[in-house]
């Protein structure tokens, strides 16, 4: 645990979280954010299958040790420093082997749940997360480590009904592994969520896939970062979003490879699709790259649905309407394909539906 | 050890409007180039198209190359499209030319004329020439 007093001392000089600033823009403006105490605590429901070790409250603190808040600092923003100084669920897990952990989060009031995972050399597991409930603030930070030779596949459905909503996820990733990213966000009326992934190993590669529709009048800001370090790595980064009503979708996307990142190979995709006169779209997919020996390229759209594909189902006997749910249920199905959590996608599509049924 | 900041800024400000963004660097020594754009599409630009294209080739192991694109999309009847990649040149294509008859540092200048030649060729003339004459010089020994 980080001391009270620390956070205390530090929280008044902390900015809020970073946001991407145009001239005469600023793309997310956040509340003004204070310390104080919560009472609440979520429901925590946890499924395991094979070798996973789940430590929990003080017995999960002690176990982590030095790793809370270590991937992730407490001191990086306001938000941060908040989540270390209420975290109302502590879960640090040890997994070998082939292994699963699904994790549910429910309940009223403010959550603040963190989830460190400590993957020995050649493990493959698969790791569900499910963000339920409603509050004022809800934070969720997860701390990633794997060995050797191990392949991990995550992936989370944020859909808690909070005012503000406020993830960070980050993964070290060894020697020969992969790490799989599938993030869908599907409430909250201010969103931020930023998932950061460090090739550390060499041969070390990841597969992040975000999906994100936000209505009325949410505000989804969304971050994906990968860093590339060993050598012979690999990433591909694709995110769809479909934006309707007076809803913004924010895209920051970046690809970093470091001097001694050769031989890399990285690749992002991000599309949006508006639905409507009063939605926005921002993206800023970006590429640092400090390491010639590198394939490197990104590619970001955005446009509304294409007249012809909407006159091909309409000739089809379709009415407008239906067409254009047809094509949204359909439109996060080719970013989906390549993650395998069958469960996770099926909650996803019920998400996407869900969205769809309120018109 | 130089460094250029480059970029261009779009702004939609009315319906039907286009615009395309096309961009190339070329980095060596440790050399820095850095591309900042920003597209605007403000509601109201319905109709509006939009393609922007970044290119980066980087010739030596010192140097760094940063593409920083921000596109804002408020319409919803838009096409924007943005693609960008970066790479070294590759030691197949200057094999492959070399097995021709060239001369590794020629077959470096025809690669490096054909990247620019898209940009190249909606030059005036006198332009066109000056440019490839001044990448010529830029590449004369100073290829690794």
């Amino acid at each position: 645990m980080i001391a009270e007093d620390k956070i205390k001392e530090r929280f008044d000089n902390l900015k809020t979280p970073e946001s991407i600033r145009t001239p005469g823009r600023t793309w997310t403006n956040y509340p003004e954010i204070s310390l104080s105490e919560t009472n609440s605590r979520p429901e925590v429901d946890i499924e395991t299958e094979g070798d996973v070790k789940v430590y929990r409250g003080e017995e999960a603190f002690e176990k982590a040790g030095k790793k809370f808040m270590d991937a992730v600092k407490y001191d990086e923003d306001k938000l941060t420093a908040l989540h270390a100084y209420r975290v109302n669920s502590m879960i640090c897990v040890e997994a070998s082997g082939k292994s699963e952990l699904n994790i549910i989060y429910s309940g009223e009031g403010d959550a603040h749940t963190h989830l460190i995972v400590d993957a020995d050399n050649m493990t493959e597991l698969s790791i569900t997360e499910e963000f339920r409930g409603s509050g004022d603030i809800h934070t969720s930070i997860n701390e990633f480590y794997t060995g050797k030779n191990s392949t991990i596949e995550y992936g989370a459905i944020e859909a808690s009904e909070a005012d503000l909503r406020y993830s960070v996820r980050k993964a070290v990733v060894g020697r020969d592994s992969s790490f799989n990213w599938l993030n869908g966000v599907f409430n909250g009326e201010l969103s931020r969520t930023r998932i950061e992934t460090v090739l550390k190993g060499d041969n070390s590669s990841t597969e992040k896939t975000g999906v994100w529709y936000p209505i009325n009048k949410q505000h989804f800001d969304i971050s994906l970062k990968t860093f590339h370090r060993g050598e012979n790595t690999k990433c591909d980064m694709d995110s769809r979003a479909v934006i309707e009503d007076q809803s913004r979708s924010l895209y920051e996307g970046l690809q970093q490879v470091e001097e001694s990142a050769v031989d890399t190979k990285s690749f992002q995709d991000q599309e949006s699709l508006l639905l409507s006169d009063n939605a926005e779209s921002d993206a800023s997919p970006k590429l640092m790259i400090e390491n010639p020996n590198v394939e490197a390229s990104h590619a970001a759209a955005t446009g509304n649905i294409q007249e012809d594909k909407l006159h091909y189902l309409e000739s089809r006997g379709l009415t407008d309407e239906k067409a254009e749910r047809l094509v949204v249920k359909g439109y996060f199905e080719p970013v989906m394909r390549e993650i395998t959590l069958p469960d996770l996608k099926e909650k996803i599509r019920a998400e996407v539906q869900k969205k769809l049924d309120r018109k | 050890g130089q460094n250029i900041d480059t970029g261009a800024k779009v702004i939609h400000n009315a319906p039907n409007t286009k615009s395309t963004i096309e961009s190339k660097s070329i980095s060596q020594g440790e050399g820095r180039t850095n591309y900042r754009g920003l597209v605007r599409v403000p509601k109201g630009s319905h109709g509006s198209k939009v393609s922007i294209e970044c290119d980066a080739l980087m010739f030596s192991d010192e140097a760094t190359s940063d593409t920083e694109p921000y596109i804002e999309i408020k319409e919803d009847d838009v096409e924007m499209a943005h693609e960008a990649t970066v790479g070294r040149i590759g030691d197949e294509e200057i094999h492959y030319m070399m097995s021709r008859g060239l001369e590794e540092e020629e077959a470096k200048e025809m690669i490096v004329r054909g990247f620019i030649e898209p940009i190249a060729k909606e030059l005036p003339m006198e332009y066109a020439v000056e440019l490839n004459r001044l990448i010529q010089l830029e590449m004369e020994g100073s290829l690794g």
